[in-house]
């Protein structure tokens, strides 16, 4: 019970800090759910922070904490009066806790440091997790578990091409545990075909369409690794799933495998690899070295390590180079942009994999979309990306999100993969500052939702388990929130013209920058740029009334005009005497 | 340089060589060569490709190298960098004409400063050779001194104290002659410690060059000033003395005479050290960063590690701390601080200049900036022509990005403060650029006295009146003067993970690697757009407005109309005259702004009250009274200011012609365009040229469309508008509008009026100046 991991409920008369600023006299409470932490604003009213266990990423206690070295701690208040907490958050934030007292200073920290190792995505009962207590506390205008089926997506896909049907062969997940029940395939493939292609294929992860581009009608197919194996197995069945996605008949398409060779010859003594040439002959390779997720998550670690680092002791940009994100964010836009280039330029088709299929695959194939498809860059075909791409792809969001940047699970299944695709998608919202409906906000809160959220959409690690919850019927979904007027207006770009055109991004190194606004945002003060952003909106709408208004002038005038000549060539007057007649 | 004509440029008499089939090669392209023609002339090394798409103009005083590399097969390729960071490889065929190129390339480098280009050049025909005086005596009064603490001393009219100071220099009230001459003797260079900044809260900035002091020397007058100083200030009794140097650069010095402040004979003294380094290590540091930005196709590390190498960004981190921390002294401690570095022209510039833009905001403004500039960098000295390498005579070793730092400091403190400044980016790559062109003769010289000798305010344009006559390039779209950043005291808090790398200087010609759409282009266009249709709506406004009162007139009763209608003319034309005489005549009450600037800001000021009336439901149809109340808010001046005597007769005059026909009416519709073309759409303008992305673009106040600066002209009174003023209009659509009949008496009307208006306006302002100099003077 978590009841029985809080050691301590309250903690009065602590020092409440985070970067920016100092609360003396605040108060922590250790709930069911939450820490909240009541501190005193400096206009002199109460302010409460709501803590989620889920979003308590990792303590650093700066004083032995374990119950042995207790009796080595200074007892005399004159030597350490003061005993600092430093908790973590999975949004990156953090919060300094000055307890006055030592014991309850190692009860607090004992209790937080167990609430946070229970909430292990990996082990705790999704069940527990505070969506399912969550009860909506707004009006939904949209149903956000129903706003993207696959009936919407397989009408937008028929109006391009009438090749694909939807399939009922996954009813009850019973060929694939992390794929939909309903699924776009091929019309020339039959069910059967699926299922020995989901045999061999890990996972049971068979080739799916995911996007099919209108004006070369080539499209990308995301799969996971086939079960090749040393002795260079082959599955006739695959290979007809394979060939009837490749829309250009006359063109090779490409398979796109985002492994090093490498790892791929590992993968392959281990009964995994990739299509052989031979078997696959309307097929060309190629390898791209995105790295694995454990990597990411070491790297994202780095980052954030050096983002933090205010003692100016190692060199700034030398710690961001060692952090390698950067150079994650280029390959990872070049590989994207790889595709797209294919898609659009080459006009033909490309399967993506990895090993698994369900994390840089996802990453490579949604970023190409956003590239290739304009109805991506608004905020719906967003979500619906989202939706489509990872949450129906099956990205175990609850294992990748169960640590952020500063803690460290038990099992090392965490990685920022997600948090990788929206600094890309970022990257290429600050090259491209019009040409996306929404702003960096929207991005900023599917960043902090995806790791700790009341609503249920990022809980789940597939679809198959949001059914065996109920997800739909106990939680909320976050895109019913964000479906809102009032939510949705502050994601919106002002500056937004939709472009038709694909994108073309720069992946040169300068080009490349740092995703201050979500990695800094709590380590510098923010209001300077909110009030740039007031600025902004208040230009554009300054703009567009005026444009109106002097719209219904001229109509107005020209009405008036219309009036005076009525009214002179009725009258024998006319108005201006020195003037000629006219006539319009 | 593409702004100016290419007709008067490449003519036979200027032209010294002519190269064809030359290859420019791409950095990040490098499959990809533009073959063009190479053209040389008196004034720049012009490439145009055979198509004259793209065109390259480099201006020789902007040449900071010329090298052979090794020959190739294609030819003789030779790089040539700039100052403003452009690096271009010019392949060419015939290895004669590459060495020809050569010798000539380094032949027109200026050898004196008679050769400089700002003495040649002749500046398109809008700007004027007029230099509006800088008085360093208003900039001092506009902070209160001379006062009770502060006396203005012209012991140095002749440059007998120090040459390398203005002629009037501030100090304190009790501080006697032999006080400064006996401290300017223990100074290196004679730098005296003056006043620079003076806070509202009494605390000041003074600044100096190092003392002569070596190892035990010391000077009683010198320590007496500084009491001086010290005593200046009522509400602290100790003061900073800031040595902007490491100590180990300080304690060097002392070995050889010089050095800084002994403690033990200086009372209430608090010293300190802030490390910034010295011209020497800048100037490195600066060749490392442009070689990582010349760096082919780099991967992620390999450039974030030779950026980190180049120690570039810390360096403009060591002078934004210390600026930093003089202000926090000043603004928080109220104490006074003294700076100095080693002459005290450098290091001690940027921490001046940047501590007083931190500390009060009329800085933030372009003309406040003009005034830091003015006063910190050109009044004190600063070597602009050693710095810059102006002349082949100056020695390399005294090069140094010392002015780019400060303008970079500022770059970063307005990423930090977007909407702080009132000048943008531009403005300031603009001001590093003409510090290195010498188009203008602001920047000439090493000080006053070197510019007073070579007469650059007869001889020269004036930078300053480049940037007034293009003040809407200029502006901050974001600026908002009442918000509280733009208002106060900026302390902001730097770490090194604040700081960015200045892309679209550093990297400005490879547009590649730039954001492909450009927010502050685009607020600048919708900022522009309102501008236009603000006007606009005035204009609309009075014409329903007339043509009502007509219609009212001939329903109230036909035979009495005329004077019911003059009754009603008179009233709008007191209304207008009203409010034009707020707008116009407020420059001539405020000497702190320039007009052109000053009319900007009234327009940006008035928007909020005209969105106010355009909010409110429409005026209810016709009623006169209703009528004009609806509107009397909208032009009610803020405050009655008696007209001018000579204004009313032009306004009047134009009044009484200015009688709307329904032909008028439909020219001045036409001539305003209610949308505007977007800057993503268009890949190129009219001319051809390629469009990107950093580009400013114009849109044409007519059609709408966009245009480069070249097909853009500036000087069509647009019908449309009320205020008169001159629109930006492309040239097809100028050709239109001049040829449409009804233009033209339009235009002379105009015409009558506003040169009229103008040559006024010039001859009271240049008669106010000499007012201004004669009564400082005395």
């Amino acid at each position: 019970m978590v009841t029985d991991l809080i050691k301590i409920p309250c903690v009065r008369n602590l020092v409440f800090r985070d970067h920016l600023q100092a609360y003396p006299e605040s108060i922590i409470n250790v709930t069911l759910h939450n820490v909240i932490v009541t501190h005193k604003q400096p206009d002199g009213n109460y302010k409460e922070l709501w803590i989620f266990y889920t979003n308590m990423d990792a303590i650093q206690p700066k004083f032995p904490m374990k119950t042995e070295f207790r009796s080595q701690l200074p007892l005399s208040p004159s030597l350490a009066s003061v005993y600092t907490i430093v908790l973590r958050l999975k949004t990156l934030e953090t919060c300094y806790f000055d307890v006055p007292v030592l014991d309850d200073a190692i009860k607090l920290a004992e209790s937080l440091d167990a609430l946070i190792a229970n909430t292990d995505g990996l082990t705790c009962d999704v069940t527990f997790l505070f969506p399912f207590c969550f009860s909506r506390d707004f009006d939904v205008i949209q149903d956000g578990w129903t706003a993207f089926s696959v009936e919407s997506e397989y009408s937008r896909l028929q109006a391009i091409s009438d090749e694909w049907r939807i399939s009922d062969v996954n009813k009850d997940f019973a060929i694939c545990e992390t794929y939909p029940e309903r699924l776009v395939v091929p019309k020339s493939i039959s069910d059967d075909y699926l299922k020995r292609s989901a045999a061999f294929r890990a996972h049971n992860r068979f080739p799916l369409l995911c996007y099919l581009h209108k004006s070369s009608k080539s499209c990308i197919i995301r799969s996971s690794q086939p079960l090749v194996g040393p002795s260079v197995r082959r599955c006739k069945e695959d290979e007809s799933v394979v060939n009837a996605m490749l829309t250009q008949r006359n063109k090779k398409g490409w398979i796109l495998d985002t492994r090093h060779p490498n790892i791929i010859k590992s993968a392959q003594s281990k009964g995994g690899g990739c299509e052989p040439d031979q078997y696959y002959a309307l097929w060309r390779r190629l390898n791209w070295n995105l790295e694995k997720h454990n990597l990411l998550q070491e790297s994202f670690m780095k980052l954030m390590d050096a983002c933090i680092d205010q003692s100016e002791k190692d060199r700034w940009l030398s710690k961001l180079e060692g952090s390698n994100w950067l150079l994650h964010v280029k390959e990872t836009l070049k590989t994207a942009c790889t595709v797209a280039q294919t898609i659009d330029c080459e006009e033909t088709s490309v399967l993506v994999h990895g090993s698994d299929g369900w994390d840089t695959t996802l990453l490579v194939t949604s970023l190409a979309q956003i590239l290739l498809d304009p109805d991506c860059r608004t905020i719906t075909g967003f979500e619906a990306l989202i939706e489509r791409e990872w949450i129906q792809a099956g990205h175990p969001f609850r294992t990748r999100c169960t640590r952020s940047a500063f803690g460290r699970s038990s099992h090392g299944y965490e990685s920022p993969i997600f948090t990788l695709f929206l600094d890309c998608t970022w990257q290429l919202l600050q090259q491209f500052a019009c040409s996306f409906e929404f702003n960096d906000t929207l991005l900023i809160e599917l960043f902090e939702h995806a790791y700790s959220s009341k609503f249920g959409t990022f809980i789940f690690n597939n679809e198959k388990e949001k059914k065996k919850y109920n997800g739909i019927k106990q939680t909320v979904s976050l895109w019913s929130y964000f479906n809102r007027p009032e939510i949705l207006h502050t994601f919106l770009n002002p500056f937004y013209e939709p472009n038709p055109n694909v994108l073309w991004p720069s992946v040169a190194a300068p080009s490349i920058v740092l995703w201050r606004s979500l990695y800094l945002r709590f380590y510098e003060n923010q209001t300077p740029q909110r009030e740039a952003w007031d600025e902004y909106l208040l230009i554009k709408e300054k703009e567009m009334q005026l444009r109106s208004y002097v719209n219904k002038l001229r109509q107005e005038l020209l009405e008036l005009e219309r009036k005076c000549t009525e009214k002179a060539s009725n009258t024998t007057s006319i108005i201006k005497t020195e003037k000629d007649p006219v006539t319009i | 340089m593409k702004t100016l004509d290419r007709a008067r440029y490449i003519r036979a008499d200027f032209m010294y060589q002519t190269v064809e089939n030359v290859r420019l090669t791409d950095r990040f392209n490098t499959r990809q060569q533009i073959i063009g023609t190479l053209y040389l002339t008196a004034t720049h090394l012009i490439f145009i490709d055979p198509e004259g798409k793209r065109e390259t103009w480099i201006l020789h005083s902007l040449i900071s190298s010329v090298d052979k590399l090794p020959t190739t097969q294609q030819g003789c390729p030779l790089r040539v960098r700039t100052k403003h960071f452009l690096s271009a490889e010019l392949t060419i065929p015939k290895e004669r004409d590459c060495a020809d190129l050569y010798t000539t390339l380094n032949q027109l480098k200026p050898d004196s400063y008679e050769k400089l280009y700002c003495f040649l050049y002749q500046a398109p025909n809008y700007l004027e050779k007029i230099w509006d005086p800088f008085l360093l005596a208003t900039e001092y009064m506009r902070m209160g001194v001379p006062n009770t603490d502060w006396k203005v001393e012209d012991g140095n009219s002749n440059f007998d104290l120090c040459d390398t100071y203005p002629p009037l220099i501030y100090v304190p009230a009790m501080a006697t002659k032999a006080m400064l001459i006996g401290s300017s003797k223990f100074r290196s260079r004679g730098r005296l410690p003056v006043l620079t900044y003076l806070h509202p809260n009494g605390a000041s900035i003074t600044r100096c060059s190092q003392p002569l002091s070596g190892f035990s020397a010391r000077c009683q007058e010198d320590e007496q000033l500084l009491q001086c100083i010290l005593k200046a200030n009522p509400h602290s009794t100790t003061m900073y003395i800031i040595d902007t140097r490491p100590r180990i650069n300080a304690v060097a010095n002392r070995a050889a005479g010089k050095g800084y402040e002994n403690e033990d004979y200086y009372s209430n003294i608090q010293f300190k050290f802030c490390p910034i380094d010295n011209i020497h290590v800048m100037r490195g540091s600066l060749q490392k960063l442009i070689e990582t930005c010349e760096m082919k196709n780099p991967t992620m590390n390999q450039y974030l590690s030779a950026l980190d190498d180049s120690f570039w960004l810390q360096h403009i981190k060591a002078v934004l701390d210390a600026a930093i921390l003089i202000t926090r002294a000043i603004e928080i401690e109220k104490k006074n601080v003294l700076i100095h570095c080693s002459d005290g022209w450098d290091r001690t510039a940027q921490c001046c200049s940047l501590s007083s833009l931190l500390l009060c905001p009329y800085y933030r403004s372009i003309h406040g900036f003009r005034m830091l500039i003015e006063k910190e960098w050109l009044s004190f000295g600063h070597k602009f022509s050693d710095r810059c390498g102006h002349t082949t005579t100056s020695d390399s070793k005294e090069q140094s990005p010392i002015f780019l730092q400060f303008l970079e400091a500022v770059w970063q403190l307005s990423q930090i403060y977007p909407t702080a400044f009132e000048f943008n980016e531009r403005f300031l790559i603009s001001l590093h650029d003409h510090s290195h062109s010498c188009q203008y003769g602001n920047f000439v010289g090493n000080c006053e006295k070197d510019r007073l000798d070579l007469c650059v305010k007869e001889r020269t344009y004036s930078f300053w009146n480049f940037i007034i006559q293009n003040i809407n390039d200029f502006k901050n779209p974001l600026f908002r003067p009442q918000s509280s950043y733009a208002n106060e005291v900026l302390l902001p808090t730097i770490t090194s993970q604040t700081l960015k790398l200045w892309l679209n200087m550093y990297h400005r010609f490879e547009s590649a690697l730039l954001p492909k759409e450009n927010i502050s282009n685009t607020l600048t266009r919708l900022v522009d757009h309102t501008t236009s249709l603000s006007d606009h709506a005035q204009l609309l406004e009075k014409r329903i407005r007339e043509l009502r009162s007509t219609l009212d007139a001939d329903q109230i009763t036909l035979s009495s109309s005329a004077t019911t209608a003059s009754n009603e003319d008179a009233d709008d034309s007191d209304i207008e005259k009203g409010n034009q005489s707020n707008k116009i005549c407020l420059p001539e009450f405020d000497s702190g702004l320039s007009d052109v600037d000053l009319c900007q800001t009234q327009q940006r000021d008035s928007i909020p009250s005209r969105m106010n009336t355009i909010l409110q439901p429409p005026p209810p149809p016709p009623s006169s009274s209703d009528v004009e109340s609806g509107f009397s808010g909208d032009y009610s001046p803020h405050g009655k200011i008696p007209l001018s005597s000579f204004i009313l007769p032009h306004q009047s005059s134009l009044d009484i012609n200015d009688i709307p026909t329904l032909e008028r009416i439909a020219l001045e519709l036409n001539s305003i365009a209610l949308d505007w073309r977007s800057y993503n759409a268009p890949v190129h303008c009219d001319c051809s040229l390629p469009f990107d992305s950093a580009q400013r673009k114009y849109n044409c106040w007519r059609c709408g469309e966009n245009f480069c600066t070249r097909c853009i002209e500036r000087s069509i009174h647009l019908p449309g508008l009320y205020s008169n003023s001159l629109a930006p209009v492309c040239k097809t659509c100028a050709r239109s509008i001049k040829s449409s009949p009804s233009f033209a008496d339009f235009s002379a009307l105009v015409k009558s009026k506003s040169t009229d208006f103008i040559r006024s306006q010039t001859a009271m302002k240049l008669s106010r100046s000499m007012v201004d100099q004669f009564n400082t003077l005395r």
